[in-house]
């Protein structure tokens, strides 16, 4: 696929990257309310840490209301007027009581944007990333902030964010476009021969919280509150291995008769009785539906667990039968809804071993 | 944030407990709040119609929801409950167009807390309660 003539409006780079030193909170400004903005340190490595624990009240000072601190800074050597994206590292350990579920994170231009891990809970941290995005001024400069909002006492904050600052351009480039149609493996083994694309739809179903006084959705108060993640498509095969996966829970064997006939070397798919709940073992797992991609790598969506929830059987005058299917994406059952993985998202690259096992 | 507080303990083991609704302002306003009024004395209706009262008390009433607390949140309710049924005062943070705040709050007499799941797949609960003063409360979310 050649590039359209510019002007065309995608922006492409190619992610130029600035990484410099956190630099601790050397030339950085502590804001915010008493007691709470005390809990900043440099930890060493250019780290810094927000560490608030108080029971009961805040400290010598009775009163409750909720407090806030951030540690701001203006990033600058940028390009200018140009739509960046800043990472930091984050390891988080506790946000609890009175912080739970409070904002907390990277601040770009007073936007914020949340951490994309969870505390541990535990002294060994959950390490990750908080990733921001904003536009540069015309010097070339960024406010960001690092901090944390209205939480109250009793409380339990431990959050360190990374020694390395990372303020890249916002990729969209043309190679990432699909340029092929989908295969579907399972546990590293091509499935079924697929024809026409595979559809993958994470159905997510978004809530907007309701208040007295709403009057439209508001920014910053919308939760994903349940999916229904789909990979959809048209089969080709129709072996016994085929049919455990389009109908789980059923069973093969050798047959007597079919359609009312006597006959030898007939094999019968009985699907499994009534109202029986699937054993782990007849989840498909490690679903992985796979797009190539224009620099010849790959996209792909996996469902760590799934079921095969619609098949049918059609054919038509001189042409090749399909079996129409529908997977849907089942969590690890770990006793851990919220968090426990629907789906994953993975860029592969060109190596990836792959076998052809669509038909396009 | 809208909140109700209250302190247990006295001098150095006194601490503040909060409850409210843990989403993000101003989601987690006050559902139904709503005032009102209850004169506590004898009343007698004069043969004109006149409404004639020997006022002992004036109860100024402030009937609330908090919606949408978590499941980690329910050891504060109980507490909340346990605290106004034995008379416990509180303070109402309301967050509202004036940011009003009453101090000095109890629990409406006659009444009793409720605590309900109001949500099994969220697992969100609801807090009911109706508080008094001696003076009117309203709260004004009409911003």
């Amino acid at each position: 696929m050649s590039k359209p003539p510019v002007p065309f409006p995608i922006f492409e780079s190619s992610g130029a990257l600035t990484l410099t030193s956190l630099g601790g909170l050397s030339g950085k400004t502590i804001s915010g309310d008493d007691v709470i903005k005390d809990g900043w340190s440099d930890i060493g490595g250019n780290n810094i840490q927000l560490f608030v624990q108080q029971l009961g009240t805040w400290g010598d000072d009775d009163d409750p209301f909720p407090r806030s601190t951030k540690v701001s800074w203006v990033q600058s050597g940028l390009p200018i007027n140009t739509y960046v994206k800043v990472t930091i590292g984050v390891g988080w350990n506790y946000m609890d009581f009175g912080a739970s579920g409070k904002p907390i994170g990277l601040y770009v231009n007073d936007v914020l944007f949340a951490p994309g891990t969870t505390p541990s809970g535990t002294i060994t941290a959950n390490n990750g990333t908080v990733v921001g995005y904003g536009v540069t001024n015309s010097a070339g400069e960024l406010n960001l902030a690092l901090g944390v909002e209205n939480v109250t006492p009793s409380l339990d904050i431990l959050i360190q964010f990374g020694g390395n600052i990372a303020v890249g351009l916002s990729s969209a480039e043309f190679a990432d476009i699909i340029t092929d149609s989908a295969t579907l493996w399972q546990r590293g083994n091509p499935t079924s021969v697929t024809r026409g694309s595979l559809s993958f739809e994470p159905n997510e179903v978004w809530e907007n919280f309701d208040f007295p006084g709403k009057t439209m959705p508001v920014v910053g108060l919308d939760e994903c509150v349940s999916m229904r993640p789909v990979i959809k498509g048209s089969m080709m095969m129709t072996g016994e291995d085929q049919f455990n996966m389009y109908r789980p829970g059923g069973s093969w064997a050798n047959g007597d008769s079919a359609g009312g006939i006597v006959a030898a070397g007939i094999r019968t798919f009985t699907p499994g009785a009534f109202r029986s709940v699937l054993s782990e073992g007849a989840y498909l797992q490690n679903l992985i539906v796979i797009w190539k991609r224009q620099r010849l790598d790959y996209v792909a969506v996996e469902f760590l667990f799934a079921l095969c929830t619609h098949f049918g059987i059609s054919a038509q005058d001189g042409d090749e039968g399909l079996i129409p299917v529908e997977f849907e994406a089942r969590q690890p059952n770990e006793g851990t809804p919220l968090t426990s993985i629907p789906y994953l998202i993975h860029i592969l690259p060109s190596t990836f071993a792959f076998a052809e096992g669509s038909e396009s | 944030m809208a909140n109700i507080q209250w302190t247990v303990g006295v001098g150095s083991d006194a601490s503040t407990l909060t409850l409210g609704s843990l989403r993000t302002s101003p989601a987690n306003r006050f559902f139904d709040a709503t005032p009102d009024y209850d004169p506590v004395g004898d009343t007698e209706v004069a043969m004109d119609g006149q409404i004639h009262t020997f006022l002992f008390r004036e109860d100024f009433l402030l009937n609330l929801v908090l919606q949408h607390l978590r499941s980690g949140q329910q050891l504060l309710m109980v507490e909340l409950k346990q605290h106004l049924m034995n008379g416990g005062e509180v303070t109402v943070n309301t967050e509202d167009a004036t940011n009003q705040v009453f101090t000095g709050v109890k629990l409406a007499p006659g009444t009793k807390p409720e605590i309900k799941k109001s949500d099994e797949l969220r697992n969100l609960y609801t807090f009911t309660v109706s508080l008094m003063k001696n003076s009117a409360m309203t709260v004004d979310y009409d911003v």
